[in-house]
């Protein structure tokens, strides 16, 4: 008989459960979406499915089924290739599969603790708004678990929700203070998150219609905002990489000069992963979030230097991470001023940037047969004993005046593209004017190499800073030309001048192919009360990663000199453990005088606090004392202000309780 | 384990045994619990990815649950602390008979839950407190005689398990344990005395009775006649005034001590039953003629008590 009860409240314990498991799940699944492959969904909608419908639930043959088959699924998608993902993944599935067998207490803790863990795990690969509040809800649903099993009080979920809602709003100012005065340290060991999937944005090689592809995507690449200066959207060539081997119609990425700047710039030497530390600058200067792109170019403004540690130069002005990026990643760069245009002319003079040659030299390197007419082209050009300027310009008139046109869907090219390109199809995208102009410079022997980036932004004139998304990316030739030094030189600029001043939009807006691929984020962009609201979430993010995800040690430094004037280790874990008193003292103060009864009254609940304010005074109420005996007894050994504390809530409550005034004294 | 034993000893040495018990911070244990312990593990290996990973939002989300762990450490203290405990009267139990007391709760108008208390040895009983303010928790079955309670542990997890609040409580209750009932081979006592008096009652004989009617006292029903027969007929009310009947220890004595307090003991619930007056003789203490509850709880004292 007994045995049947024990087991009858089992039951009914994991039906009041239930609804919290299947929460769970469902907002883990959520925030998994663009990390999880798809048939890993379907697995969790089966598991929610085993747990929730009446019917399903106990079906041991079906759950052992369910299970085998997503373990041998996973193993078939992975193949144990170890990456940070599958182990996020493979957690993910195992704590999905626990819920099927919620037996006892226990059972339940796993789940919950498997739960938690991977809401951090998750935040590895994601730091937008949104998913921290999913994580947020899976923290709530998780204690209201915990909570579920361990108190007595068994209300509906919702109430049980309202209840932790509570507790964890008494816990935020204690982890505000922890957050913001926890002393942050170094990474004990080096872990590289090895990720599997692909990550829109640039590649290392330059082929014919790698840009082309990026301009569907609306995805943000990355955010700036400048200080000590305004730059106008023309003179945004925002630099990630320079492409200086031309070979099998494809521009790279010179392997072994890329070693050998590395060497040079310290990087292969540095183990541990910089950290960021801006210093702070008086000059113009700007600071950039990026977002991960599991590569480790950093973009930056010709013209500008590191000046938050994290960011190497490694030579031909371009900077870099010593590690690949996961997350997303501040850093700052200070500049003196903007290369700005030669009036009426896509070229622009690069500051202190100095031709390095190379015993390859690498910057007039060129496969040495193919694309005969290009060739000709030049020799015909160079016959009348031109300078290398007027070569520039008579390349870009070409552009100019032989009908070349500006188009995201450019003709396929086979071989000899530059021919191709040049004499045949003349339709084009940045990489085909770029990739073109480099290689008829390099044949008149002028060092040239290829530029790949973001040009422009989008300016965010509520947050003020500038978004740059996928569509803005864009190469470009550089030119050394004697006298002048590295040039800027935009053959697309010269083609489609709306590219530069208006964005790709304008640039193409007779075509109709912006953002053609992608729907939604073309809606987005069009529709004006929509792409307000994109702005404003876009703001709000900002400030997210500016002022959460990137804070760290400088702005502790900060904070604390603004505070004490100074900075060191021991005044930070004084000053965290003051702070830190000072909220539990109120916390518990709150918790102590708090959590009366809710069947007694206002009145009621104000005496009774009263009465235990009391207790400071060494003053107790006894069992069954009447409030009026209890103030008689006590009245003379009180202070003034505290008696007279006491006759109110006395009075208050006379009235309260007999509807009958009261005169003490 | 032998911790364990050192530190309840140490406890029970520093509390006194007393009649009631407040709740403050000097007789509240508070310590993680096993799921705490686990729980500040997974924080610590959190902690140490968003080191490596260099990720602020980690250390916020760590922060996050370390501050949950922190205020659930005031809710558990706060959810015992201000209680007033004591056991409602406890009546006399037979020898052999699991104890049960019954714990009662002054909640000090405020809100608890999630509590469990149980005797040294014996099983745990779980308290609604928001339900009822007092629980019954049984320990062991005593020998006959008095005895006094084992400690008993009140402990709570609320509100998320990881910490564990407990107290111990020693009552200062006496356990009065009186001898199991058996009926006496000789019915000496009884007849013996009876012949006096016109108040023997053994199943036979249906001198004094008539049939149940409606309003009759239901205390009256001859219930093991109804048992056997299927007809309910009471003691008629004249039985009452029938004359007090005397139990003697010294009749039983030649049976030994403890199986003729078992025969006494029987004799009084059977006199207790039939409502008549009586008085119990023993070697050192004698209980007057009466009847009723009160009566019956003085001699079982009695009877437990006689050494």
């Amino acid at each position: 008989m007994a045995e049947v009860q024990v087991s009858q409240t089992e039951v009914l314990e994991l039906n009041g459960i239930r609804h919290g498991v299947v929460g769970v799940m469902l907002l883990q699944a959520v925030s998994f979406l663009s990390i999880a492959p798809i048939w890993l969904f379907s697995c969790i909608a089966l598991f929610i499915a085993l747990v929730a419908l009446p019917g399903l639930v106990g079906k041991r043959l079906l759950n052992v089924i369910v299970l085998s088959a997503s373990v041998i699924v996973f193993f078939l998608d992975y193949r144990l290739d170890y990456s940070v993902e599958m182990a996020a993944v493979f957690l993910l599935l195992v704590g999905c599969m626990k819920s099927l067998e919620l037996r006892s207490q226990r059972d339940v803790l796993i789940f919950v603790y498997v739960m938690l863990y991977l809401s951090a795990v998750s935040m590895l690969f994601e730091q937008g708004i949104m998913h921290v509040v999913l994580q947020f809800c899976s923290l709530l649903f998780c204690l209201a678990l915990l909570m579920r099993i361990n108190d007595s009080v068994i209300g509906s979920v919702r109430s049980q929700i309202g209840r932790v809602l509570k507790i964890v709003s008494l816990a935020f100012p204690l982890a505000i203070c922890l957050f913001m005065f926890f002393p942050r340290i170094a990474p004990l060991w080096s872990m590289p998150i090895k990720t599997s999937s692909a990550q829109t944005g640039l590649s290392e090689t330059l082929r014919p219609g790698a840009i082309a592809d990026l301009t569907q995507s609306a995805e943000t690449a990355f955010r700036a905002t400048f200080f000590g200066l305004q730059p106008e959207r023309e003179t945004l060539y925002w630099r990630a990489l320079v492409l200086d081997r031309f070979d099998d119609d494809a521009w790279s990425r010179d392997r072994e000069a890329l070693l050998v700047e590395r060497g040079r710039a310290g990087i292969a030497s540095v183990q541990a992963q910089k950290i960021y530390q801006p210093q702070s600058l008086s000059t113009p200067y700007y600071d950039v979030i990026l977002e991960p792109h599991n590569n480790r170019w950093a973009l930056a403004l010709a013209g500008s230097e590191s000046a938050s540690g994290n960011v190497f130069s490694i030579g031909m002005g371009v900077n870099e991470f010593n590690y690949s990026l996961n997350s997303p990643t501040p850093y700052r760069m200070k500049i003196d001023g903007v290369a700005s245009s030669y009036e009426g002319t896509a070229i622009a003079s690069l500051p202190d940037v100095s031709r390095k040659v190379s015993s390859s030299f690498q910057d007039v390197q060129l496969p040495a047969n193919g694309n005969p007419r290009a060739r000709d082209l030049v020799t015909r050009f160079l016959s009348d004993g031109t300078t290398e300027i007027e070569l520039i310009s008579k390349i870009l008139d070409f552009y100019a005046s032989e009908g070349f046109a500006y188009t995201l869907k450019p003709p396929l090219l086979e071989q000899d593209t530059v021919d191709g390109f040049l004499f045949d199809t003349k339709l084009g995208f940045c990489e085909h004017y770029a990739s073109s102009m480099a290689f008829l410079l390099r044949e008149a022997g002028i060092p040239s190499r290829i530029v790949l980036g973001y040009q422009g932004g989008e300016f965010n004139e509520s947050a003020g800073h500038w978004t740059i998304r996928q569509y803005d990316a864009h190469s470009w030739v550089e030119a050394y030309v004697q006298g002048h030094g590295w040039l800027r030189i935009d053959p697309t600029a010269y083609v489609a001048p709306d590219r530069l001043s208006f964005g790709l939009e304008a640039a193409v807006q007779a075509e109709g192919t912006f953002l053609q691929d992608n729907y939604l984020a073309s809606i987005g962009y069009r529709v004006g009360a929509l792409r307000w609201l994109i702005e404003q979430g876009d703001a709000i993010n900002y400030r997210w990663q500016r002022f959460v995800l990137g804070y760290g040690e400088a702005d502790q430094k900060k904070l604390l000199q603004s505070m004490l004037g100074e900075f060191s280790w021991r005044h930070l874990v004084y000053l965290l453990i003051g702070i830190l008193s000072v909220l539990s003292a109120a916390t518990m103060l709150y918790l102590y005088l708090g959590r009366y009864s809710r069947s007694l009254t206002r009145v009621e609940r104000r005496y009774l606090r009263c009465v235990l304010v009391l207790r400071v005074f060494r003053v107790e109420r006894l069992r069954g004392e009447t409030p009026i005996n209890f103030y008689k007894r006590v009245s003379d050994a009180l202070p003034t202000y505290i008696k007279k504390y006491l006759a109110v809530r006395t009075r208050e409550l006379h009235k309260k309780l007999y509807n009958a005034d009261l005169s003490l004294e | 384990m032998t911790i364990k034993k050192l530190f309840r000893r140490w406890l029970e040495r520093r509390t006194q045994r007393r009649s009631e018990y407040l709740l403050t911070q000097k007789n509240i244990y508070i310590f993680p619990s096993k799921q705490g312990f686990f729980f500040l593990l997974m924080l610590l290996v959190m902690l140490i990815t968003a080191i490596n990973y260099q990720s602020s939002l980690i250390y916020l989300f760590v922060f996050m649950l370390g501050g949950v762990f922190a205020v659930s450490i005031w809710l558990c203290f706060f959810n015992m602390q201000g209680l007033t405990l004591r056991l409602s009267e406890m009546l006399p139990v037979e020898a052999g008979e699991k104890v049960t007391v019954n714990v009662v709760a002054d909640t000090a108008g405020k809100q608890r839950s999630g509590f469990y208390a149980a005797f040294e040895v014996g099983p745990e009983s779980i308290w609604r407190m928001e339900q009822s303010f007092d629980v019954k928790v049984q320990t062991q079955s005593f020998e006959r005689g008095v005895h006094s309670l084992s400690g008993i542990r009140l402990q709570t997890y609320f509100p998320f398990g990881l910490v564990r609040a407990w107290t111990w409580m020693w009552f200062d209750e006496a356990v009065y344990v009186y001898p199991r009932p058996l009926p006496s081979p000789e019915h000496t006592s009884l007849e013996r005395n009876a012949v006096s008096g016109s108040g023997q009652v053994s199943g036979q004989e249906l001198d004094n009775v008539k049939a149940y009617d409606k309003g009759d006292n239901v205390r009256r029903i001859l219930w093991k006649h109804f048992a056997k027969r299927d007809e309910l007929i009471v003691r008629s009310p004249e039985l009452l005034s029938a004359d007090p009947v005397h139990l003697e220890y010294d009749s039983y004595m030649h049976f030994g001590k403890e199986l003729a307090l078992s025969y006494l003991c029987f004799d009084v619930f059977e006199l207790h039953e039939s409502r008549l007056p009586f008085s119990l003789s023993l070697p050192n203490v004698r209980v007057g003629e009466e009847q009723g509850e009160l009566h019956l709880r003085r001699c079982l004292r009695a009877l437990a008590e006689c050494a």
